[in-house]
This record gives structure tokens, C-alpha cells and sequence, in this order.
């Protein structure tokens, strides 16, 4: 079957057409957000590994080498079992610096703008063979459909398309950490579109070339010479030399870097990828020796990389080959999208930059990237396009793509340098790569620039025949070993400097975050205006915004750390822009750091704690173990029963335990890194004064809080900076205050409440002598009084002789008081009953309106009768006498006393409530003591409540007192249940 | 960490030593080496598992 070139174009024009519709369906979000989350779209996005090499060449690689095929699979299977060790601490750098290419590792790495030069430069080389590779393979596809030499304007066509589309794609928008989900989508949709069209040629070849996996077995059975071509060369091959370069380019191409890396959205889905991608590769590859021996059979006369279409056409089906043609257009279209929107990136930010320097003031940075992006892009194809022409006639299709894979995999020492090699530096990196560089290019690329016939006479091919290798084995363990040799060499006779030496414990994850002295600016407002000279002030302003949401900053920001963290955040932005080596430059430069005002070393051991937190489950080993210790420590300090605040000598809090979160009802998210005077009130000047204090001691602090007054006893002490501190610059002795609150208000209450007992027995003792000195006399003057009653008729005497008698009756009710007060405690004279509390009220009650004939008052009981209570019953009456008397006395004629009694589980509740004059505090708070009263003198001892304090307490029962003048007064006494 | 080097050194064992030599026998099935690739991918998730949960 023919078709025809025309037709051929405007299917490819039509498929690119569609796969943007989905690039820009999933940037509007008109499709579901999850699916571009998905780790499946993740994995089928990574098939741009298998490029027109893989869909066509593979094949033809099967025939002239049989399963050396799997060898570039193989090999990035070892990589894949590596994710944790390899990719996944690389994904760890990329995400946390905003790295986006290769180059930008390197340039971070080494902090070397000529390690990201060179990076570069190589990229260019190495991967321009295997775009013009994609190139030929899509015009040399068409040949083979259309049978007739493929017009020009059909490859010059096609890398128009891809460049219009490759800006389409990834170059419409600055997107901010150069993620693009419609990207990602098309690119996952183009491998399922090169997966399904070799699965239905596997399944033309099984079932519509061998009728079936049957006659698939018998047609081996009957050609054992088929599977001897496929084992044999294999056995003998380069295999593992093409194991290593598979290893290598599995990751370090830029496309690969790119998807794995730079787009990666979830690093979870990166872990699934590890099985999840090599089992795609699987599947693809499955249909590799099946077409390959459907070829044969048939007797193809297309060439063995082109035997996909070839079987594709068998099928008689328009439509299929059109299909398997666009499955080709897929791998293609897709290596070349990634790969030129890697390197324009890397060439823009690597290259470019450094050559000519940002735009400046007048124009806007990001339309300036944009164009350059593009351009370097139009450029990168069209370079493609122009290898193609000077090619067009060399080489298979494979060979082209191994020559990059050996060129990419020149920068293993420099991944292996950098995560596992703190001791490795930017010269040795460099000698390295260009040693290794150098070698590639002379037995390699030398070759393919001069004449076939010149080639056989030159020096490079007659190496690897001297050494008796095979081409590819020779390349590869030459140039690594030349690399290796010079970056281990070099780095070991020479020094890194003293930024190289903080990037190397960075990327070997032996330090999780530098430690800057302060900025010099004093607001967050100045930061747009002092970076608008380097990247105009559009995209400065954008920049020092963009930064602010990230950390969820006020927009007018003081504080030295809060300013250190946005200056960090905008140079890690600038770097997914720029690039880390320029970003830091531009940040360096614009936004210097004060070097003689460092940050106290508190707040560096704050921050190194914060990073230790979130990164502790990557610790390993000896720092794994010190983690541990550090994590016992701090948790002794969460667990102390007293109230822990550490002050850096700035007065930023840098340690709140959970006791102070308790004490002071501030959470330690609140008080952590907050400025101790913007505590809430009265905390924040409360710890001030402790930290400002001379005292290193104070036995007893007052604080009024929210719920009454509270006492606190505070320790203090100066922290002194430890000796030794690796990565902490510290420049003073002090580096804070601790300050230690322990709260006394209990103890307090305890010891007043022990004053007040110890008072009041001393007071019993005294009043105990008082009424057995006065009692003796006053019995004495009564009895002669009586005496003389009986003795006289003399009226007027009679009436002296009753007032003698009143008032010695009075003295004695006096004694009498006095006693029983100085008895109070003598618990074993209690005589306990149970009895209903109702009706020792009721008597209580009637009592007091007996004793106060003149006086209507309203008292409302409201008490179950069931309600029992165990105690001296004749005491707890006495109580209820005392309290509703200084009820009645305080109310006026017809007031209302309420007596509420109820139990609950913690006892038994009695209220007892009068709207009468109430009391002042100062009345109030001392009504338990003796002697004190509001009747005036002669109408009450002031013994009355402090008798009934003195029996609720040996009832182990509780009273309290609630007063205010004008109000009335309300008192509460609990007493246990009935046992 | 000590099953990803185990399957690591179990794949360097089988895809890069002499047994190579045995699995690209011609009188094997021709599916084999698939096979041995397909138990390897099977081992990646296991070899994982603890780290993809922490």
C-alpha cells in the first residue's frame, strides 16, 4: 500500500493539532486536575526515552545484533532499582533548589558558571545527532510509505511544525518552576500512542503473519538459525558497555532529566515509576523479536529499521499504517519537544546570560527568557535539521543514538561526584568532562565529520581495533576512564573553595541549609527596588511578591530572619529562572548580607532544628544516631514540669515547651520565632521583665492573667555559645536567655490557707484562756446576782439585779462562743448521723425567724426531702443558723433568701443566697477569719462564720463566699456524700 | 536499603556476568530474557516498599 506524502503531512499536522488540544485542555483545567498527578501519566510521560531509535531502529538493531536490543533497556532498569540512592536524592536537589536542568546541578554543585558552560556545550553536541536522528527517521518513514525518495519540504515541514509546536507546548508562558502539566499529558498520551501502534503491529505479525502464538513456535521450531541470530551476537556483543550508557542516558539525557526531574509533580509518583516505567519498556519491547521474524518471513523488502511499517503495511489497512506511521511521528515529535526545551533552557541560562547579562530596568526579564527560549529552539531544530543534510547518507539510526549516550554519559563522574563525593571539586570536574569530552569527540564524532573512506585510514578507529575492542566498548571505557581518572585526579591536588565546600554537604545531604548572616536591607519593601536594576522592576516587583506568597509573608516584613528566608526563597525562584549559578550573583549582588552583623547563633540553632526535623528520615548512620539524641533532649525539655522559653539576643523566642504553652495559653506555632514583646499581653512584658531583670532568681512573681492572679517562681540563665559548631558562624559570647517559670499560685494558696489555719488555732488557743478566765468571774457575779434577786423586793434593785443578769447571760453566750470556737478541730467530738438536709434547713430556718420577731423575710427552700447528709447534726444546723441570720440581718423586711441544695458526684451543694447589703472585697475575702463583721459593735462577736468555717472543715466539707455591696451575698458550701 | 543493593547485586549477577552467557541460549524459549526482566521489575517494588512508605 502507498500513501502519499501530503496526506502523510497533514495526518502529522492533524495529530500535533490534537495533542496540543490536550496540553491545553489540562493547563485549563477543562480535564480532571488528578490526571495529570497521576503516577500512571507520570510513567507513560517518561516513554519519551523511547524515541524513533527504539520504535524503529530497535528492530533493525534485533537483525544485525539480535537481543542486544535489551541492553538499552537493561541498563536503565539499573537505574531505576537505584531511585532511592540515585534519582530520588537527585529529584531532592532539583525540587529544593529549583534546579532545572543537568547544567544548573553542576552549576550548583561546583558553584562553577564554567561547569555550566560546558555541561551545556556538551548537551549541544551530544544530543544534535540524536534530533537530526528523529528528523531522518520521520522522512526516511515516509519514504519507505510513500515509496518514493521524501519530498525536502516534508522534513523541513516537519521541524517547522515541531518548533511551532515545541513553543506551543513549553515556551507559550514563563510557568513558575517550570512546571507544565499540558506538557506532561501530551507527552504521556504520545507513548501510549507509540505503545498501542507496536503492540497492533506485534499482534499483525502474530496472528496475521503466523496465524497465531502457535504457528509463531512452530516457525522458530522450524528456523532454530532465527533465534541463533538473536542469542549469539548478543553473547559476543558490546553488552555491557551498552548496559552503562543505557544506565547513564536512563537519567542524565536532557529529556530524561527534564520529565524525571524538572516535571516531576509528586515524588511519590517517582517510586512507582521505578517498577512502573521499565515494565512500559517491557511491553514495548515484547513486540520487537516478533515483527522482526514477521519481517522475515515475509521476506520485507523494506530496510530492518523500517519493518514496523512494512508489517504495518501487510495489514492492507490505510488506516493502521497511517496509525503506526504516527506512532513514529509520536517518538520523534516527543525527544524533540523535551529536548530542545531542555536545552534552550540550559543554552538560554549557560550561555546566553552570562554573555550578554540580564536586560536590565528597561525590559521585562520574563519576555526576554520567552523569546530566547524560542529561538534557541527554532535554532536546535533547524541545527538538527542541518546534521540530517550533512549526514543524510551515514550511519544507522542506532549508531547515532549510542554516540549520545556515550556523550551523556560523561557526566557520571559528576552525578557520582556529586551525591556521594564531598571531596570533589570544580577542576576535577572540569578536567574530567573535557578529558572525557575530548575522547568522545575524537573516536567518535571525528569520524562521522570526515569522509567514510578517510575514516578507515584515520587514527581513532585503528584504536579500537589495537585494542582488540568492539567500537562502542572501546568509546565507552575510554572516555569514563579518561573522565574519572582526571576528576578524581584533579580534585584530589586541588582546593575547593569555601562555597563549593557548603554545596558539596548540600547535594551529599551532609548539611541541610546554609546559614547566612542577616541581610542588609531593613524592610521587605526595599527588596523590589534594589533586584529592579538586574531584572527590571516588573519582574522584580513579581519576584519579591511571588517570594512572599511562597512563605506566606506580610507584604511589609522587619524582622532579620523573616528578611534572610525571603532572600533565600527569591534566590531559589531566580534560580528556576536563571539558573543557580546567575541567580546567586544577582542576589549576592543586590541583596548583600550584612557579614559583620551575623545571625545570633539561637536563631541558626532554631533554624538547624527546623530543617533537622523535616529531613531527619534521610539521616543515616552516626548523624541518624545524633538525631536521636537530639530529638531525647528536646523531648526532656517538652516533658519538664516547669515553663521553658529561650530567648535569642535578638529577643526572638527560639524555644517554647508545652508547660509554658499551658501557663501562658500561647501556642508554641505562635511563640516560636516571634519577637518576645509581641507575646500577648501580660506574657510578652512579663518575660521581658524576667529576661531584663538582674535577678537570676525570684521566689515569688505575680502575674495577673485572664483568670485571676497567679504566682510564679522564675530561674533564669544566660546561654553561652558551645565551642564548637560546624556550619554555625557565631560571633558573640552570649547567645541568649533561658528562662524557667514554675508556678507557685498553688503552693501559694496553700501556704495562705495554712497561715490562715494557724491563726485561727492560735486565735482558739486565746479565746480558749479568754473564756475560762472571764467565765469562772462572770459565773461568780451571776450567782450573787441571783442572790440578791432573791434576797430583795426593792423594785428598782430588782430591775438592776435583771440587767446584771442580761448581761452576764450575754458574757456567757460570749464564753460559750469562745468555747465551742477553741473546740473547733476536736473531730472526735463530732457525732455523726445521717439525716435529711431539708429539715435540719427547715429548723435552721425557723429558728432564725423565732430570733427575729420583727423581721418578715421570704425563704425559699428548694431541697429534696430525700436528701440525706451524714455529720453532727447539731453543728451543720448551727452552720445554716449562722449563715441565714447574717442573711436576715443584711436584708431588709420582705427580702427574699434563696437556699438551693443538690448533689452531683462531687458532693453535696448548698447554696444559700440573700439580696441584702452584701460586702466590700476586703470584708469578703477576710469573713472567715474571727472577729470580723459588718453589725455594729454589740450586735454580732464576728465569731459566727468563722465557727462555720471552722465545722464545714471538720466535715471535710468546702465554703466559699461571693459578696458585692448592693448586691447581696451568696454562699457555697460542698459537703461529701453520705457514705 | 539492603534489598535494593541485594536486587542490584542479584541483576549484576544475572545480566552481567557468564550466566548471560546461559539465558541467551538459543535452545531456551525465545521469551526468556523478557521473563528474567519481568522478575526483576517485580523485585523493584518489594526492594522499595519500606522506603515508598516512609
Amino acid at each position: 500500500m502507498i500513501l502519499s506524502a501530503p496526506g502523510l503531512f497533514l495526518s502529522s499536522l492533524l495529530y500535533l493539532f490534537l495533542l496540543f488540544l490536550v496540553a491545553y485542555a489540562t493547563e485549563k483545567r477543562w480535564i480532571p486536575p488528578w490526571l495529570p498527578r497521576h503516577p500512571a501519566v507520570y510513567i507513560l510521560s517518561l516513554g519519551v526515552y523511547a524515541t524513533t531509535w527504539s520504535f524503529y531502529g530497535s528492530v533493525g538493531y534485533a537483525d544485525s545484533n539480535g537481543f542486544m536490543f535489551l541492553a538499552v533497556y537493561l541498563g536503565l532498569t539499573f537505574a531505576f532499582i537505584l531511585t532511592p540512592v540515585l534519582l530520588s536524592p537527585i529529584l531532592r536537589l532539583v525540587r529544593e533548589y529549583q534546579l532545572t536542568s543537568l547544567a544548573d546541578l553542576f552549576a550548583f554543585r561546583f558553584r562553577s558558571q564554567t561547569a555550566g558552560v560546558l555541561v551545556t556545550i556538551f548537551m549541544l553536541a551530544g544530543t544534535l545527532p540524536y534530533l537530526s536522528l528523529q528528523i531522518r527517521a520521520v522522512t526516511e518513514s515516509a519514504s519507505v510509505l510513500t515509496q518514493q525518495f521524501a519530498p525536502q519540504y516534508l522534513s523541513l515541514g516537519f521541524c517547522t511544525l515541531i518548533v511551532l509546536f515545541t513553543i506551543l507546548f513549553g515556551a507559550r508562558h514563563i510557568a513558575p518552576r517550570e512546571k507544565h502539566e499540558g506538557l506532561v499529558v501530551a507527552i504521556a498520551l504520545e507513548s501510549l500512542v507509540k505503545l498501542l501502534a507496536l503492540i497492533l503491529v506485534a499482534g499483525i505479525a502474530v496472528f496475521g503473519v503466523f496465524g497465531g502464538f502457535g504457528g509463531l513456535a512452530d516457525w522458530l521450531d522450524a528456523h532454530p538459525e532465527a533465534l541463533e541470530a538473536m542469542t549469539t551476537p548478543a553473547r559476543e556483543g558490546p553488552w555491557v558497555s551498552v548496559l552503562i550508557l543505557a544506565f547513564a542516558a536512563s537519567f542524565l539525557l536532557p529529556r530524561q532529566f527534564h520529565m524525571l526531574f524538572t516535571e516531576n509533580i509528586s515524588p511519590g509518583a517517582l517510586i512507582k515509576a521505578a517498577w512502573g516505567f521499565p515494565l512500559f519498556l517491557l511491553i514495548l519491547n515484547l513486540a520487537i523479536p516478533v515483527i522482526l521474524w514477521a519481517a522475515v518471513k515475509q521476506n520485507l523488502g523494506t530496510v530492518p529499521d523500517y519493518h514496523v511499517l512494512g508489517i504495518a503495511q501487510q495489514s492492507g489497512s490505510a488506516a493502521v499504517t497511517i496509525f503506526v506511521f504516527l506512532g513514529g511521528v509520536s517518538a520523534a515529535s516527543a525527544m524533540i519537544i523535551v529536548s530542545t526545551l531542555a536545552l534552550a533552557g540550559m543554552t538560554v541560562n549557560h550561555l546566553i546570560l552570562p554573555t550578554t547579562g540580564t536586560p536590565g530596568t528597561g525590559m521585562n526579564l520574563y519576555r526576554w527568557l520567552l523569546w530566547g527560549r524560542r529561538i534557541i529552539i527554532a535554532v536546535l531544530v533547524f541545527a538538527g535539521y542541518g546534521f540530517f543534510l550533512a549526514f543524510e547518507r551515514s550511519s544507522h539510526l542506532v549508531q547515532l543514538g549510542l554516540i549520545s549516550f556515550v556523550a551523556v554519559a560523561q557526566f557520571l563522574p559528576g552525578i557520582a561526584g556529586t551525591l556521594f563525593w564531598p571531596g570533589a571539586n570544580r577542576n576535577g570536574f572540569i578536567a574530567g568532562l573535557a578529558g572525557g569530552g575530548l575522547t568522545w569527540f575524537i573516536v567518535l564524532i571525528l569520524p562521522l565529520l570526515i569522509d567514510t573512506s578517510a575514516a578507515g585510514s584515520s587514527a581513532a578507529p585503528a584504536l579500537w581495533e589495537l585494542a582488540g575492542q568492539n567500537k562502542w566498548t572501546f568509546s565507552t571505557l575510554a572516555s569514563l576512564s579518561v573522565n574519572a581518572g582526571l576528576f578524581v585526579l584533579v580534585s584530589v591536588l586541588t582546593h575547593q573553595s569555601s562555597s563549593e565546600r557548603e554545596a558539596a554537604a548540600l547535594c551529599a545531604q551532609e548539611l541541610l541549609t546554609p546559614y547566612r548572616s542577616r541581610v542588609r536591607l531593613a524592610s521587605s519593601r526595599e527588596f523590589a527596588p534594589a533586584l529592579a536594576g538586574a531584572l527590571g522592576t516588573q519582574t522584580a516587583e513579581y519576584e519579591v511578591r511571588r517570594a512572599q506568597r511562597d512563605l506566606k509573608m506580610r507584604e511589609e516584613e522587619t524582622e532579620p530572619r523573616a528578611l534572610g528566608r525571603l532572600r533565600e526563597r527569591i534566590e531559589r525562584n531566580l534560580s528556576g529562572l536563571i539558573g543557580p549559578y546567575f541567580a546567586r550573583d544577582v542576589v549576592e549582588l543586590r541583596l548583600p548580607i550584612d557579614r559583620e552583623n551575623k545571625a545570633p547563633a539561637a536563631e541558626q540553632m532554631r533554624l538547624m532544628e527546623d530543617r533537622l526535623e523535616v529531613s531527619r528520615s534521610r539521616l543515616r548512620g552516626l548523624a541518624a544516631q545524633l538525631d536521636t539524641m537530639r530529638r531525647y533532649h528536646r523531648q526532656i525539655l517538652e516533658e519538664l514540669p516547669v515553663g521553658v522559653c529561650s530567648v535569642s539576643s535578638t529577643g526572638m523566642v527560639t524555644t517554647w515547651n508545652r508547660v509554658m504553652e499551658h501557663l501562658s495559653g500561647i501556642s508554641k506555632n505562635t511563640a516560636l520565632d516571634s519577637q518576645i514583646t509581641e507575646l500577648t499581653q501580660p506574657w510578652g512584658g512579663f518575660l521581658e521583665q524576667c529576661i531584663d531583670s538582674e535577678q537570676s532568681h525570684i521566689h515569688k512573681q505575680v502575674l495577673e492573667v485572664e483568670d485571676g492572679t497567679r504566682w510564679f517562681g522564675m530561674y533564669k540563665t544566660e546561654m553561652r555559645s558551645p565551642r564548637t559548631a560546624p556550619y554555625v558562624e557565631i560571633d558573640s559570647e552570649s547567645i541568649g536567655t533561658t528562662v524557667l517559670l514554675q508556678d507557685l499560685t498553688e503552693i501559694h494558696q496553700l501556704e495562705s490557707q495554712l497561715a490562715h489555719s494557724e491563726r485561727l488555732a492560735s486565735i482558739g488557743r486565746f479565746a480558749s484562756g479568754v473564756a475560762h478566765e472571764i467565765g469562772n468571774p462572770v459565773t461568780g457575779i451571776a450567782c450573787l446576782a441571783q442572790n440578791l434577786e432573791s434576797e430583795t423586793s426593792d423594785p428598782e434593785i430588782y430591775s438592776d439585779i435583771q440587767g446584771i443578769l442580761e448581761q452576764t447571760s450575754r458574757i456567757n453566750n460570749i464564753v460559750q462562743t469562745l468555747v465551742n470556737f477553741s473546740r473547733r478541730g476536736e473531730v472526735d467530738l463530732l457525732q455523726k448521723h445521717r439525716f435529711g438536709l431539708r429539715h435540719c434547713l427547715e429548723e435552721a430556718e425557723e429558728l432564725v425567724r423565732l430570733s427575729r420577731p420583727g423581721k418578715t423575710m421570704d425563704v425559699v427552700i428548694d431541697c429534696s426531702h430525700d436528701l440525706d447528709i451524714e455529720g453532727d447534726r447539731q453543728r451543720l444546723c448551727q452552720v445554716f443558723v449562722n449563715i441565714l441570720s447574717n442573711g436576715y440581718d443584711a436584708s431588709n423586711s420582705g427580702g427574699i433568701i434563696q437556699i438551693l441544695a443538690d448533689q452531683d458526684a462531687a458532693g453535696i451543694q448548698v447554696k444559700l443566697r440573700d439580696y441584702g447589703h452584701g460586702m466590700a472585697d476586703e470584708i469578703s475575702e477576710r469573713i472567715f477569719e474571727p472577729f470580723v463583721t459588718t453589725k455594729q459593735p454589740g450586735e454580732g462577736s464576728g465569731l459566727g462564720m468563722a465557727l462555720t468555717y471552722g465545722i464545714i472543715r471538720d466535715h471535710d466539707g468546702h465554703i466559699e463566699v461571693d459578696s458585692a455591696p448592693d448586691v447581696g451575698t451568696e454562699v457555697r458550701i460542698t459537703l461529701p456524700l453520705p457514705a | 536499603m539492603e534489598r535494593i543493593f541485594l536486587i542490584f547485586g542479584i541483576c549484576v549477577l544475572v545480566l552481567l556476568s557468564p550466566i548471560t552467557a546461559w539465558w541467551l541460549t538459543p535452545s531456551l524459549p525465545w521469551y526468556l530474557p523478557f521473563l528474567i526482566w519481568f522478575i526483576i521489575i517485580l523485585l523493584i517494588p518489594w526492594a522499595h516498599h519500606r522506603i515508598e512508605k516512609r
